[in-house]
């Protein structure tokens, strides 16, 4: 059904939103953490910073990200002296670039997520004895468990749609930085409107089968959480 | 099974086209090209992969460290400028390899190329600000009479390729575009049954017509060749596509080729 092509785009797509998500949740979890312990000016502007994303075209970032990642820059002479190759126009500036823009995606459910959890119950662990490694793997982990997850399904879905910000920074290269939504970009201009179709299709029942299943996981959590609370 | 084998195959090793080359190339190329490409394929066994967007944009991207050893634009003004920006070290090296021919279209309920500008509602070309078919479609634009009038009309798309696109979505009943997205019935025949079908209903919609080379600045078609390491067979597959045997094939794609 789908060319040599087209699989590879598939599965660089796939494996960008594996790697930026993943890579998203380990870096952001502790700056979520810190943010949604309190409320101050600086945490705001941290806030801010985090959200401009959302509210920026990608072409915004995707020209700061292509002149900082260009080879003479200073950001690529620098990876240069730790013998890292510049990163444009590769997998890894991909992966950077969507990070940086997924960000809001996954900062804001994990705040969310983690200032739910009560102050009042982490000092009372902590007066029971709890150390730190407990309070996380105990209580934060479980409690947490939902945001981190609705925070991984975001970035992912997101990292699929994506297509400005990845065009400008990887240069639709095939099979090293050409995603399937910059292949459909490429059917549709080559005029091969079949294949299009197709992959547009697939594209969209994929992404549809992540949020279906986000909600009804979501869903569960509600019940499985309404039921504990009828149960006491 | 054979995708998926090909998924599993991704997934233990990284999913590059190793085997291909890659060349960047000038978005009124992307229907003929792959021709090009399947004809040396077969020939010399040496895959190349292309690609397309407007020469602006892959000149930019070259400068970025795109890496792209040729590059085969649709205006010198780009091969130059990357010629100057190159190092005595690199052996950059630039050529022309034809001069490209605007093509007007327009619906066949206008009689005339005239009528049509006159009375159609949209006019597409490709963004002039970085497509040279666009600049040169402006340029012929800016000339007529009634340039007021058409310049409320003109609709912008990213290459000359997408003007193709906007005419056969009925998006525009006028388009101006590169010679080669419109190419002879002897090479059309060679192209995917898709982009054929495609063609044949635009011509059965509507006429093309060469627009005099008079009305526009010259379209020169230029190549830059920067030797890299990781790419040998560029080099033999750039003095395969300026050889005479190709000649015909140029012509076919409607440039008008020279002496290189």
């Amino acid at each position: 059904m789908l060319y040599p092509a087209e699989w590879q785009a598939l599965w660089l797509t796939i494996k960008l939103a594996l790697f930026s998500s993943l890579l998203l949740l380990l870096l952001t979890a502790p700056l979520a953490w810190w943010l949604s312990r309190g409320q101050s000016a600086g945490r705001n502007a941290i806030n801010a910073l985090l959200t401009l994303p959302l509210v920026l075209p990608p072409t915004v970032l995707g020209f700061y990200l292509v002149l900082l990642l260009s080879p003479d820059s200073w950001f690529s002479q620098l990876l240069r002296l730790m013998g890292i190759e510049a990163l444009a126009f590769r997998f890894e500036g991909l992966v950077l670039a969507s990070m940086l823009y997924s960000l809001p995606f996954v900062v804001q459910p994990l705040q969310q997520g983690f200032g739910q959890i009560a102050q009042d119950l982490l000092n009372q662990s902590k007066a029971f004895g709890a150390n730190n490694w407990q309070l996380v793997t105990q209580l934060i982990w479980p409690l947490s468990r939902p945001a981190l997850f609705s925070a991984f399904i975001l970035s992912f879905a997101h990292t699929l749609g994506e297509f400005g910000i990845v065009l400008m920074i990887g240069g639709n290269i095939p099979g090293q930085t050409q995603l399937l939504s910059m292949l459909i970009y490429d059917q549709v201009e080559s005029l091969n409107y079949a294949r299009a179709h197709l992959l547009s299709g697939l594209l969209l029942l994929f992404s549809f089968s992540v949020l279906f299943w986000l909600y009804q996981q979501q869903r569960g959590q509600q019940q499985q959480g309404q039921q504990q609370r009828s149960q006491k | 099974m054979r995708g998926l084998k090909l998924i599993f195959a991704c997934v233990l090793v990284s999913c590059h086209v190793s085997a291909s080359q890659l060349i960047a190339a000038a978005s009124d190329l992307r229907l003929v090209l792959p021709v090009l490409l399947q004809q040396y394929l077969a020939e010399t066994g040496v895959s190349i992969e292309p690609v397309f967007a407007s020469s602006g944009k892959l000149s930019q991207q070259i400068q970025h460290g795109a890496p792209f050893s040729l590059f085969l634009a649709a205006d010198s003004l780009y091969t130059n400028n990357l010629l100057q920006q190159c190092s005595p070290k690199q052996h950059c090296q630039t050529g022309f390899y034809g001069q490209g021919q605007l093509v007007i279209w327009y619906h066949h309920r206008f009689q005339t190329a005239e009528q049509a500008l006159k009375h159609s509602q949209h006019i597409a070309i490709a963004d002039p600000n970085h497509a040279p078919y666009g600049k040169a479609a402006l340029a012929y634009l800016q000339q007529h009479a009634l340039w007021p009038e058409l310049e409320a009309k003109i609709r912008r798309s990213d290459n000359a390729a997408l003007v193709l696109h906007m005419l056969s979505t009925g998006q525009a009943e006028v388009g101006l575009i590169g010679h080669a997205l419109m190419p002879e019935a002897r090479l059309q025949q060679l192209l995917p049954q898709s982009q054929q079908q495609q063609l044949q209903l635009l011509q059965k919609l509507g006429r093309t017509e060469v627009v005099p080379a008079q009305f526009y600045p010259p379209i020169r078609h230029s190549w830059f060749y920067r030797p890299e390491t990781k790419q040998p067979e560029i080099k033999d597959f750039l003095q395969w596509i300026l050889a005479p045997q190709q000649q015909q094939f140029w012509t076919d794609a409607g440039f008008k080729v020279e002496h290189h």
